[in-house]
């Protein structure tokens, strides 16, 4: 389905489009509010919030534009909205949370995480894997193809493949950076 | 050589190679930096997505404005929305755990010849079971909500697992039962000690027999109850 289409069906109130939306979107919007707050529980907080802000305000969403951009400004507006009740002492008296992100992340941080994550949802599994390995667990690529049973070689062409795909993916932050 | 070739070796050495001119070295810098960022690679919890179904189904009000078309509503306030972890450290394992112990009267049992009158929710398969579906007809008893399950295109869960039926509100998920159809597929008979009208999406999840009492993301059926019913 396209996102025209699920846009559609999102602004004419229809709530399967909004199980649609999260399937799609629930990741890109789960980094930016864990870039945002740091931390699992109140990331899925703002998810929440998220998804539920959008199904009440749909009758205002305009279907000519993109869904995801719509999507990120809310769920960036609900992170921050999050991390300012969580750095609020409570009314019990409790200290304020300190484990939170120190500041809410600028606009363009979040964009880029929410930007970033789409891409990687847009890869192979199988080359996904191997960024995730690579760049976030941090093995070589012997280590890899001891992880996943392939030879080197077949690592090698695989994150070669994954980054060609990820860099046409984010083609579009390229131009806004030149 | 293109600027998206460069591009994709500087992602994949972290070295901006000669020549390559698209911008700030920073900004580049930190979307390399973000693929090693746990924000980009972490998923949200299991369940998130019915928690948040069911606040949506279960919300008329919201419906009815975007099927009307209304003019442009403004967004609720995040007080309205209960937190998916209300208190820090409070998993969704234990709140299901006490909820179920405490609320959830859960039974499995099979009651021929017991037809209600009651309201039915129609449940579809998902993409994990596309076969699928089923009717639930449920109707409030002097202990609770009766629910019958009529199934059908679900095959038998594999051994070493089970289906598990969920009730689903904005206060969280209740297990209602649970079911493994190796011997048909007679009417399966679940009992809820929470309000359908509080819990109005129904799932059903196949589940490993493991000590894990939290929903798996294996969710093989979905309904709510209409709004307003």
């Amino acid at each position: 389905m396209s996102d025209q289409d699920l846009g559609s069906r999102f602004a004419a109130g229809d709530p399967g489009a909004v199980r649609d939306a999260y399937d799609r979107y629930a990741g890109p919007v789960f980094s930016v509010a864990m870039s945002c707050l740091g931390d699992r529980e109140l990331a899925a907080d703002a998810v929440q919030q998220t998804f539920v802000k959008a199904w009440r305000a749909a009758a205002a969403y305009d279907p000519a534009r993109p869904l995801g951009p719509w999507l990120y400004a809310i769920a960036r507006r609900v992170a921050v909205d999050v991390w300012r009740r969580e750095r609020r002492p409570t009314q019990s008296g409790h200290d304020r949370e300190t484990d939170v992100a120190v500041t809410p992340l600028s606009f363009e941080r979040t964009w880029e995480a929410f930007q970033v994550r789409s891409a990687l949802q847009r890869l192979p599994d199988a080359e996904r894997e191997v960024l995730r390995l690579t760049h976030y667990v941090g093995m070589s690529q012997s280590e890899i193809a001891e992880e996943l049973g392939v030879p080197v070689g077949t690592v090698k062409s695989r994150a070669h493949r994954a980054h060609r795909r990820l860099a046409g993916h984010l083609g579009h932050l390229l131009e806004v950076t030149s | 050589v293109t600027r998206e070739d460069r591009f994709a070796e500087f992602l994949e050495t972290g070295v901006l190679p000669l020549g390559f001119d698209a911008g700030d070295p920073e900004e580049l810098g930190r979307v390399r930096d973000l693929l090693s960022d746990e924000a980009v690679w972490a998923d949200p919890p299991a369940g998130l997505a019915e928690r948040i179904m069911a606040g949506v189904e279960g919300d008329p009000g919201a419906s009815a404005a975007g099927a009307a078309a209304a003019p442009a509503v403004a967004a609720a306030p995040a007080s309205a929305v209960v937190p998916f972890a209300a208190r820090r450290g409070r998993r969704l394992a234990l709140a299901l755990g006490s909820a179920a112990a405490i609320l959830a009267v859960v039974a499995l049992l099979v009651l021929p010849g017991d037809e209600p009158q009651g309201r039915q929710v129609a449940l579809a398969g998902t993409d994990l079971a596309p076969e699928a579906s089923a009717t639930a007809t449920v109707e409030s008893r002097g202990s609770g909500e009766w629910i019958k399950l009529d199934v059908s295109g679900l095959e038998s869960a594999p051994p070493g697992s089970y289906y598990q039926a969920w009730v689903w509100g904005a206060r969280g998920g209740v297990p209602v039962g649970t079911f493994h159809l190796r011997g048909g597929t007679d009417p399966v008979i679940l009992w809820a000690g929470v309000a359908i009208e509080d819990y109005p999406t129904i799932t059903v999840t196949l589940e490993p027999e493991d000590d894990d009492q939290s929903p798996s993301d294996k969710v093989v059926l979905r309904g709510a109850l209409p709004p307003g019913e």
